[in-house]
């Protein structure tokens, strides 16, 4: 079957589907897309083999969704970026990490452990792995590391969104259009903006920089004023050093933001700058008053700073840097 | 015998003060230290001590004015505070031990509880020993 059509590949990595849905749930755009395109691979539509792809001299469009997991991830990854003209990383997972990427520094042999040892695990897995073997089927080993495609290649076209919002899965429709007619987007166009999400959200405070954090309440202790920032309820918040171009999504549904869009622009470790902002606002006014102690007890509130300053960008923090050099050295 | 590496961002009203009465005193400090001038503690941003870690550094010190009044900028030294504060939880969580990251506050006068500061630092990080291993 070959045409002359352009050739599209869409690739997962280690995904969850969720981004495969946000780009099937645009609907008739895609529809139309694609008879223009001729789909030679996509697991969730078509048989795809990694002999097709290897085969292929050229692809024109690969979009390759999830982080780099596992081998089979990475060779695709690697691939894709050898035989395709126009490389789309999409989605959090695919640009940041995102979710898988909190693994990043857990031994890959743990993390097997726990998957075979905690109840989420379907029972008889292990046997239905065993058969699988015995027809010469293998689960592709884990990789040492978790990270996105945009380390490991370099994107033409980043999306990023945990899944991406519709606006932006649109606009790569139209990118991969006018690719049709033989334009190209500059390299590394990411599809979102590079202010932060503060600067859209309908509650704003009028002087941001006089923001005052008066307390720390983690989701269940507070019940949040719909039309009041996160942070001036006490809520954490990261829209200061998120990107927008989500529309705000969370914001919307009464939740503050988890910054699935990744760090404004020039902000390339979300964590530390939001731990610097964070110490500035945080009882500004209370600072004499309460004492280091009283600051220390009420700081204490965030348990768990990593799993909230990096929720969708571990892989690509400083302190993981650190973290794998020592453990190389 | 390991010698660490320790950077120190001194605040220039202060903790610098205070390392320079100490060489006008002629008390010694330890050569491990690499002190760095800052205006304030409260310059001093997280990303910036991670950096000194990932170029070498086995500890840093961060010395400033004493709370609650002596910053030079009201409260730079309570925004020093809670930064490292979060900062040490942070890297617990990381595995990196918190105890590589010191905070002190140390007057402009305090030449001495500087150099017991220093000295009593670089004691604790040559017992950690060096932070890449
Ligand atoms: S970015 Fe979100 S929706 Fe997409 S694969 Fe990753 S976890 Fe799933
Ligand atoms: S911190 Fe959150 S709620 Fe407040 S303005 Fe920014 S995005 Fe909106
Ligand atoms: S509000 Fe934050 S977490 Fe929610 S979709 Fe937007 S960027 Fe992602
Ligand atoms: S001026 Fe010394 S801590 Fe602010």
């Amino acid at each position: 079957m070959s045409s002359n059509k352009p050739k599209l590949a869409i690739v997962y990595g280690s995904v969850c589907g969720g981004c495969d849905v946000s780009l099937v749930n645009v609907g008739e755009p895609l529809a139309d897309l694609l008879t223009n395109y001729d789909v030679i691979y996509w697991s969730i539509a078509l048989d795809g083999k990694l002999h097709t792809l290897e085969k292929l001299e050229r692809i024109d469009v690969a979009i390759y969704m999830g982080p780099i997991r596992t081998e089979l991830n990475m060779k695709l990854a690697k691939l894709i970026r050898e035989k395709a003209d126009l490389v789309v990383a999409y989605g959090t997972c695919a640009v940041y990490g995102g979710i898988p990427g909190l693994g990043a520094l857990i031994k890959p042999s743990t993390l097997v452990e726990t998957m075979k040892s905690t109840v989420t695990t379907t029972p008889g897995s292990e046997k239905v792995v065993k058969s699988m073997e015995k027809e010469g089927l293998k689960i592709p080993p884990l990789t040492n590391q978790c990270l996105p495609l945009s380390v490991v290649v370099e994107p033409d076209v980043l999306v990023p969104g945990c899944p991406p919002a519709v606006e932006n899965v649109e606009k790569l429709i139209d990118i991969l259009k006018k690719y049709l007619r033989g334009e190209k987007p500059v390299k590394g166009l990411m599809l979102a903006e590079p202010r932060s999400l503060c600067e859209e959200c309908p509650r704003r405070p009028k002087d941001m920089s006089k923001l005052v954090i008066p307390n720390i309440y983690r989701l269940h202790e507070a019940v949040p004023k719909e039309d009041k920032c996160f942070l001036e309820q006490g809520i954490l918040c990261l829209g200061p050093i998120t990107r927008a171009g989500c529309g705000h999504r969370c914001i919307k549904a009464n939740m503050p933001c988890a910054g699935c869009m990744g760090p404004v622009q020039r902000v390339d470790d979300v964590g530390l700058k939001f731990l610097s902002s964070l110490a500035s606002a945080l009882l500004a006014d209370k600072e004499k008053e309460l004492g280091e102690e009283g600051l220390a007890k009420l700081l204490d509130k965030i348990v768990d700073p990593q799993g909230l300053f990096y929720r969708y960008t571990l892989p690509t923090s400083y302190l993981t840097k650190l973290v794998l050099k020592r453990l190389r050295k | 015998m390991y010698e660490p590496k320790i950077i120190a961002f001194l605040c220039r009203w202060c903790a610098s003060a205070a390392a320079d009465l100490a060489g006008v005193s002629r008390l010694s400090y330890p050569a491990n230290i690499i002190p760095i001038v800052v205006p304030c503690s409260g310059r001093v941003d997280p990303r910036a001590i991670i950096e000194a870690f990932l170029n070498g550094a086995d500890g840093v010190l961060i010395g400033g004015c004493h709370t609650p009044n002596d910053c030079h900028y009201i409260s730079g030294n309570f925004k020093a505070f809670k930064r490292i504060h979060i900062l040490k939880k942070l890297l617990k969580q990381f595995g990196i031990e918190p105890e590589r990251i010191r905070l002190e506050w140390i007057s402009a006068t305090e030449a001495t509880k500087l150099v017991q500061v220093t000295k009593d630092f670089v004691e604790t990080i040559r017992k950690l020993g060096p932070l890449a291993r």
